[in-house]
């Protein structure tokens, strides 16, 4: 064997050694293959939003694992300084600062013990993230742009948000929009005034949940929740009128740009629906609409229910069985007006 | 703000600190996320083989992406001592030892350098692998069988491959085969053997490249041992790579399927449905588009123009030979062609 041929082997074993048992170069390799290959992230946003209860993780995870979409796949929590208040950028801060404000502390969470539609679920499915490489990737893209704008930030936040979530199974391909959902954000004027501002091209779909079918889960889910926000029927219906109003707001003052749709269309009339929202959101149909997925792995309903269907949960639409006389009595007193009035902005199928 | 509530401030702020530290303990969390989620992977191989420049990793990239398929995305280089022999494993040794022999050195290599098509390609695709990771999911598979067969070393180690893979792109949904392709193994009888011993239920891909599109491709590919060079000495190799072809066929019957790489180049998409139908899964579009991990990648091709896709000047590569080549190439292939052609796939 001659002298180029032992080199050549010596440095093949010093590289078996490295890859095997030095834990702080594999982690520098990551780091440095990932910033090496970031691929932006610049599409606008199809902001899903109202008040909880009403579908919007559901439809968040039926646009998950669209080949023309980037899925984020749990609520997106950029509000500051509460998640449902969108984020002020002060241009004339450092990158740093707009990435601390930014950052989604959930995903520290999530990478740890993976991510559960419900706490007792016996499923997880993993999400391999890291907030170092997600940093690391947000200053270097904003480094590569020589005057910065308000939204190079929040592209540079999703292209660190989808290049640090490292077993993402949909970063190939050519991409539309960028989906999210964060509950309550559209209830608020100054909200929906700054997110359009930055993102003229995005999009907004709000569901509109029938009181009746909506109140049960809501007063449900509130044992689960630590702040008591439906206990009592007429504060919880209050947020309800005020999600409600919000949508027809919004539809008024960002004209085709928001789409309201039902909740009981979306479950009880899923593919007519789903084809709709493809269009609107000018991508093509695809199978994988109909059905929820974390990842593009088939997750279960985020129900506050007993049912486990994996899947559209059809018993949500009879949730109002459970309603008292009385209970229905409120009900139509302080929901019936606006709701007749969302119905006739919302898309009819 | 009550005590409890300070204290879960606190150990919020410790964990946002050290989850952005840039040297905090990140892969030994990841090992053990990917730990507690192992998908064993059971499926069957569908190798792909036989002499290079034959059009074997143009036919693993058509695979790659689809969505019933693991495709090991390079050279499938299990084999020991040299990748075209089917690895032997003594059961009675430990399993470190398996894995030793079945580990893929290249991986280190790419996960370094990014995946590159071709020589002078200056695109790389970024390729994340852990080979500790990967050797913590073969034992932990491994120690999860009782009592062990070959095939669950094999299956361990897939397992392993495409568990410590990180950003492959293709982990879900129900699949049917894992297909690799290894140059030269389909050339070795004792080795398609093993193969089939251990995979009864897999499945073997052979295509043959008329000679004469062959040599001036072969004769180009840097190699270092210049086993091309010589025009007898490469034809040689054809010949052994063809005959062996009838042989697999004739043994193995049909999980052995023939194609030609002129039909390929030509006529893509019937040979791809062809092959789907072979390996019983569904015809997708993807199968058209040679990608790497699902992104569409440049042929490897030894001559210059380098464009994504297939190359249908593959076909026309006999334009460079001189008379007295082709007289040679008739000479010494015409019979063994004549005899592929009768048993591969026509379209």
């Amino acid at each position: 064997m001659d002298f180029a041929k032992l080199y050549r082997k010596a440095v093949r074993f010093k590289d078996r050694y490295r890859a095997f048992h030095d834990e702080r170069a594999q982690l520098e390799n990551l780091y440095r293959v990932c910033l090496d290959h970031i691929s932006p992230v610049t599409e606008p946003v199809a902001l899903i939003s109202q008040i909880q209860r009403s579908g919007g993780s559901l439809l968040s995870q039926l646009f998950d694992g669209h080949p023309q979409l980037h899925a984020h796949p749990h609520e997106l929590k950029i509000g500051h300084p509460k998640k449902y208040l969108w984020p002020q950028i002060d241009l004339e801060q450092t990158a740093e600062h707009w990435f601390r404000l930014l950052f989604e502390e959930s995903v520290i969470r999530l990478s740890k013990n993976g991510y559960k539609k419900e706490p007792t679920s016996d499923i997880t499915f993993p999400f391999l993230f890291l907030p170092a490489l997600q940093e690391k990737i947000f200053l270097k893209y904003l480094k590569s742009i020589p005057s910065i704008r308000l939204r190079d930030v929040f592209d540079a936040y999703m292209t660190s948000y989808f290049g640090a979530w490292l077993n993402n199974q949909n970063s190939t391909g050519q991409k539309k929009f960028v989906t999210a959902f964060t509950p309550r954000l559209a209830m608020s004027q100054d909200n929906m005034e700054t997110f359009f501002k930055i993102y003229p091209d995005a999009r907004m779909i709000s569901i509109v949940r029938d009181p009746n079918n909506w109140y049960p889960s809501a007063l449900r889910h509130n044992r689960k929740i630590k702040k008591d926000k439906y206990s009592d029927i007429r504060i919880a219906l209050r947020q309800w009128q005020e999600s409600t109003q919000s949508a027809i707001w919004n539809k008024e003052r960002f004209g085709d740009r928001v789409c309201i749709i039902k909740f009981e269309d979306l479950v009880g009339n899923l593919s007519l629906v789903m084809h709709y929202l493809a269009e609107f959101l000018h991508i093509e149909f695809d199978p994988i609409l109909l059905t929820p997925t974390f990842n593009k792995s088939p997750i279960r309903a985020n129900t506050s229910f007993e049912d486990d269907e994996v899947g559209i949960v059809k018993s949500t639409l009879a949730r109002h069985e459970t309603l008292s006389e009385s209970e229905i009595a409120i009900i139509v007193e302080m929901t019936k007006e606006v709701y007749y009035k969302t119905l006739k902005e919302a898309v009819v199928f | 703000m009550g005590l409890a509530g300070y204290q879960r401030k606190i150990a919020r702020i410790g964990e946002r600190l050290q989850a952005l530290r840039e040297h905090g303990p990140h892969l030994k969390q990841l090992y053990r996320v990917c730990l507690d989620n192992i998908s064993p992977i059971t499926c069957p191989i569908v190798l792909i083989s036989q002499i290079q420049r034959s059009g074997g990793s143009l036919i693993s990239q058509l695979f790659d992406g689809h969505p019933q398929i693991y495709c090991h995305p390079d050279e499938l280089m299990i084999g020991h001592p040299k990748k075209y022999i089917w690895p032997k494993i003594n059961l009675n040794n430990h399993p470190r030892d398996w894995f030793k022999i079945l580990f893929e050195e290249s991986v280190i290599d790419h996960f370094k350098n990014g995946y590159t098509k071709g020589h002078n390609s200056d695109k790389t695709f970024p390729f994340i692998f852990f080979p500790p990771l990967q050797k913590k999911i073969f034992l932990n598979t491994v120690n999860s069988v009782e009592p062990i067969k070959l095939r669950d070393v094999f299956d361990a180690y897939m397992t392993s491959y495409f568990g410590a893979w990180i950003n492959y792109q293709n982990l879900y949904g129900p699949k049917k085969f894992i297909t690799g392709f290894t140059p030269r193994l389909g050339m070795v009888e004792d080795s398609i053997d093993s193969f089939f011993e251990v995979y009864p239920d897999g499945r073997l891909i052979s295509s043959i490249r008329d000679a004469k599109n062959w040599f001036p491709s072969a004769h180009r590919h840097p190699v270092k041992d210049g086993r091309y060079s010589d025009i007898r000495v490469a034809l040689n190799q054809w010949v052994e790579s063809a005959q062996a072809m009838v042989r697999n066929k004739d043994k193995y019957g049909d999980r052995v399927c023939i194609i030609r790489f002129e039909d390929l180049i030509r006529d893509t998409e019937a040979v791809m449905r062809y092959l789907a139908a072979f390996l019983d899964i569904e015809f997708d579009p993807i199968l058209l588009t040679p990608t790497f991990n699902k992104s569409p990648i440049a042929a490897n091709t030894s001559f210059k123009p380098e464009q994504p896709g297939i190359m249908a000047g593959t076909l026309s590569r006999y334009k460079t030979l001189t008379q007295e080549q082709i007289e040679i190439i008739d000479e010494m292939t015409k019979k063994e062609y004549q005899k592929i052609l009768d048993i591969a796939a026509t379209f």
